[in-house]
């Protein structure tokens, strides 16, 4: 066994902590405000730096850094902006995920490199308003035409919807057979007619991140875009979100430590009954708590990292990187609040804004509730017992 | 016999061993200006402790009165001047000392130190001790301890010479006190033909166009700032102070909610929080949100109108008035 | 054009407090660091290279077999290659907040680096930071110039022109022009160093080499190199008197704190 990170990686996450910090962290209000994703210098200078295409292979113009740099840039990235850090984790983790699993070499020519490259920016398009976390429930439809597929319907809570360049879409077309069978995955370009982003959500948090309605209207998808065998859509995406999920961990890990820090620095600082009130001891209290849930967090998102680049099962693994990551980082962002007092409530300070932001990751990429059932039926398997959700 | 003892300590201890190699002598490097007095001034104590001479090579100029009332026992006068063309320098005083063989050569901290010490010390084959603020001599082999700060100050490091001369240190000038001079003090003044083998290897062109824009707040070594007693006027002026010091301009967070600076040029705990050698704090009273965001800075001035202003518990120096006057005689005065 | 870089690897002072009343340094975290001038230096060369695809940039680092890491570091920022000097006879120069007891002194080490340099060939110019962090000296640029008998131009913000056997260069108020070859210095502020690529940053280790020279490879022993200065020990600055008010008129205590801030260099003049 070996805990340590290997020296490219260690090197890796100096270079995302210098990109976050001298390029992003100035640019908090800026981004927070914006209603159409990151500044556009912005996205392109993280483009520069590769940062859209960390997990995939150089010759796919990516990093080449797998699935742990993934989890560093991840985890580095919501350390400062969980905004940013979703729009680039909606881009890399699922979107582009699913064309990097499921994709021809063709498709991954025009359509992985250009997104690993960040020339493109990408969506992943799954829930509808009657399918979230029951994703078999999709209703949008994808019709045989030709040599070409018609998809009519509405997805929605789509981080990047408005600014992305590609989407992959989960369509049903064999209705009678549903998620067995009857659901296909395409690759869908924003500019073509027939897409259309029909509202942009206001949300609680991550509010730099852009969240849309699309209405796809007649969308004319020619074959070739097809992702993945006609019929084995649902299963890509569940792949994908497998994969993603992990990184879930580790960017609420970043966020967690984030706080920690924040809160160490303040209790080192604020003095109050004649010393900082680190000395005392409902603070000691709570930093060795938020610290040992953050210890838990690190081995658990890096040991499932390594587990994915060696090609292991981690489909368990990854959900609970996922249900306890979201977890820890909003009970840990709580108690930095607590520990700054009046100050942490205050909107100067980011603790008010982690605590917002946290709460989605709770709900996005699979509920926690879904985790828990796919870690309850994970558990079962192994006993020979299947469950039923 | 235990008096003399006691009276010899009081005098400086044993002597020190004579010299035994053909090395001789305290050289001083200067251009003839205060700095280099100050240095001499050292030179002259270490030389009474040593039994040597100082010896100086005056590089621009021929006033040799003051070098000499500090402690130099030789003037050497360079022939036309030796300052501005490092190039030159570094050959001319090399070619001089191969000839010479002085025992220790000294100058200031500045264009000599930095530019032509480290060179000329390659040359000599010398030890050098650069930006000391204290220098001794081992009574044990007549070699330099030299004391200079490391990592801008936070510790400093002691430089320990081999047996092998010459050797040389810099000195950081600035907090040594004015020269002792003594003008009954009699002395040489001799000048010689530098050789200018090397002048011109580098040339000056002309004046650069000087760099725009202002200083990132994060990376400033000097930071001024203001709140609410400096008043609104007061930050233009502030402008003005940054700008001479080649510093960055900021503020307090109230100076921030009152709309007088943006958010990039906040300090304290929701803003930035910086570590410059130097803050300036005009009219901010200094909460806990404040002074969490200047813990890193190095040496900090407060001026406030309010005797009881918090932040003058983490000031260096304070003064109670008026920020705005203070400014201003700061702007005079620099 | 061929380029050297030196780049010297320093102790992270993030990683490391000094307890004035204590007289001692506490090191929380054993980390090092590129020196920042280093990387001020590296731009500058690499800046060279956005316009000339023929330029050629060479990191060079002297010390113990860590300094790797700065190299491939510097590789990460677009370095095209990278030269250690290292010897397992030349012992590490220990981390400056530890007990230090260099070596190698500045003359030996400007004097290995030349050698580097020669053995790296046709090199053009050779870019330094102005001063180290840590030692805050200078003194190794200038020992190597004269090392290798080249010219020197000093606190460089820009390159202005490289070619035809000349350099031109702005200072901060001057332009200077020397004859190729010729070694150059820039400050910290002299520009905004570039970030470390990713892509470059794994490629650094997975692909790319350091070249490792030892004294043999270039002509020494370690007799050659018997220090002239050795670091002997530390002492503590006095621990800041905070609280002090300045008495008198506001025109005394203006005067005082000019006088008390030239003192202790924090201002020019």
């Amino acid at each position: 066994m070996d805990f340590t990170f290997s020296k490219e990686h260690q090197l890796l996450r100096r270079a995302f902590r210098e990109f976050t910090e001298q390029e992003i962290a100035p640019r908090i209000d800026e981004i927070e405000h914006s209603k159409s994703g990151p500044p556009a210098d912005l996205m392109e200078k993280a483009a520069e730096y590769g940062i859209f295409g960390v997990p995939f292979p150089q010759k796919y113009g990516g990093m080449g850094a797998g699935e742990t740099g993934y989890c560093i840039l991840m985890e580095e990235l919501n350390r400062v902006s969980p905004s940013f850090a979703t729009v680039v984790g909606a881009h890399i983790g699922i979107s582009s995920m699913a064309i990097y699993l499921d994709g021809t070499e063709e498709q991954k020519q025009k359509y992985l490199v250009p997104m690993a490259k960040g020339e493109k920016i990408g969506a992943f398009a799954l829930t509808e308003p009657g399918a979230g976390s029951d994703a078999a429930a999709t209703r949008t439809r994808a019709v045989r035409e030709g040599d070409s597929y018609i998809l009519d319907g509405t997805k929605h809570f789509i981080t990047n919807g408005s600014i992305c360049d590609v989407a992959v879409v989960l369509a049903l077309t064999d209705p009678a057979l549903g998620p067995r069978g009857g659901m296909t995955g395409f690759i869908v370009e924003s500019q073509w007619e027939g897409f259309k982003v029909s509202k942009i959500e206001d949300k609680m948090g991550i509010r730099g991140s852009p969240t849309c309605e699309i209405v796809l209207e007649e969308l004319r998808v020619p074959q070739e875009n097809v992702l993945g065998p006609v019929g084995m859509g649902f299963v890509t995406f569940m792949k994908t979100l497998d994969v993603g999920r992990t990184t879930i961990g580790a960017a609420s890990l970043g966020g967690a430590q984030y706080v920690l820090d924040r809160a160490i620095e303040w209790a080192v600082t604020r003095e109050a009954f004649g010393g900082p009130i680190a000395h005392k001891q409902s603070i000691q209290w709570m930093i060795a708590d938020m610290a040992a849930e953050i210890e838990a967090l690190r081995s658990l998102v890096y040991r499932t990292a390594w587990l994915v680049d060696t090609k292991q099962p981690f489909s368990r693994e990854a959900a609970i990187c996922k249900l306890f990551g979201s977890e820890v980082c909003s009970r840990v962002t709580d108690k930095a609040l607590q520990i700054h007092g009046a100050l942490g409530y205050s909107r100067h300070m980011p603790l008010e804004r982690g605590l917002r932001d946290a709460r989605i990751s709770e709900i996005f990429e699979g509920t926690n509730e879904i985790q828990r059932i796919v870690i309850a039926a994970n558990i079962f398997q192994e006993h020979g017992v299947r469950i039923h959700p | 016999m235990e008096d003399f003892e006691y009276l010899q300590a009081l005098m400086g201890g044993e002597e020190l061993p004579e010299a035994t190699t053909e090395f001789r002598d305290i050289w001083v490097l200067t251009d003839g200006g205060p700095d280099g007095l100050k240095v001499t001034d050292q030179a002259r104590i270490l030389a009474e402790a040593l039994g040597a001479r100082v010896q100086a090579v005056l590089m621009h100029g021929t006033e040799t009165g003051d070098l000499i009332a500090a402690g130099a026992d030789r003037v050497h006068v360079a022939a036309g001047g030796l300052v501005g063309d490092a190039e030159a320098a570094v050959a001319a005083l090399a070619t001089f000392f191969e000839e010479v063989k002085p025992e220790f050569v000294l100058c200031a901290d500045g264009w000599l130190g930095r530019e032509v010490a480290p060179r000329l010390a390659q040359r000599l084959g010398a030890g050098l001790a650069m930006r000391c603020l204290e220098i001794s001599i081992n009574e044990n082999d007549r070699t330099l301890i030299a004391v200079r700060p490391v990592y801008e100050g936070e510790y400093y490091e002691v430089v320990n010479f081999a047996p092998h001369w010459p050797q040389m240190a810099t000195l950081i000038t600035a907090p040594l006190s004015p020269p002792y001079l003594d003008s009954y003090r009699a002395g040489e003044t001799e000048t010689f033909t530098p050789d200018r083998s090397a002048a011109g290897r580098v040339r000056v062109l002309g004046e650069a166009a000087p760099p725009g824009g202002p200083v990132p707040l994060d990376r400033a070594a000097i930071v001024v700032s203001g709140g609410a007693a400096l008043g609104e006027a007061g930050f233009e002026k502030l402008d003005s102070l940054a700008g001479r010091l080649g510093g960055a301009a900021a503020g307090a967070r109230e100076a921030f909610e009152l709309g007088w600076i943006e958010k990039d040029r906040l300090v304290d705990i929701t803003g930035h929080k910086i570590a410059p050698k130097l803050y300036m704090a005009f009219g901010i009273a200094g909460d806990v949100m404040h002074t969490a965001g200047i813990k890193g800075a190095k040496f900090v001035v407060a001026v406030h109108p309010d005797p009881d202003a918090p932040i003058f518990a983490q000031a260096d120096l304070g003064i109670v008035g008026d920020p705005t006057e203070v400014i201003d005689r700061l702007l005079a005065a620099l | 054009m061929k380029i050297v870089v030196t780049i010297k690897q320093i102790l992270d002072p993030s990683g490391f407090t000094v307890n004035r009343k204590r007289e001692k340094v506490f090191v929380n975290r054993e980390e090092y660091i590129v020196n920042p001038a280093d990387l001020n230096a590296l731009e500058m060369a690499l800046r060279v290279k956005d316009h000339d695809d023929e330029t050629e940039v060479v990191a060079l680092g002297l010390g113990p077999p860590r300094v790797d890491d700065a190299l491939r570091e510097a590789m990460a920022r677009g370095a095209d290659s990278a030269v250690l000097v290292s010897d397992p006879a030349l012992p590490a120069p220990v981390a400056q907040a530890q007990v230090a007891d260099l070596k190698i002194d500045a003359h030996g080490a400007a004097r290995l680096m030349a050698a580097a340099v020669e053995k790296i060939g046709d090199v053009n110019l050779v870019i330094c930071g102005t001063a180290a962090l840590d030692s805050g000296a200078g003194e190794l640029p200038g020992r190597l110039a004269e090392a290798l008998g080249w010219p020197v131009l000093p606190e460089v913000y820009a390159i202005d022109e490289l070619g035809d056997g000349v350099v031109r260069a702005s200072q901060r108020t001057a332009r200077l022009e020397a004859d190729l070859p010729a070694l150059l210095t820039v400050p910290r502020d002299a520009n905004e160093p570039r970030h470390i690529y990713g892509a470059r940053a794994i490629n650094a280790y997975r692909q790319w080499q350091v070249v490792t020279w030892g004294l043999d490879d270039l002509g020494f022993t370690p007799d050659d190199l018997e220090p002239l200065t050795t670091v002997g020990g530390r002492r503590f600055p006095p621990k800041r008197a905070l609280g002090t008010r300045l008495e008198g008129s506001i025109e005394e205590a203006v005067e005082s704190v000019i006088a008390q801030l030239r003192a202790k260099e924090l201002i020019e003049g």
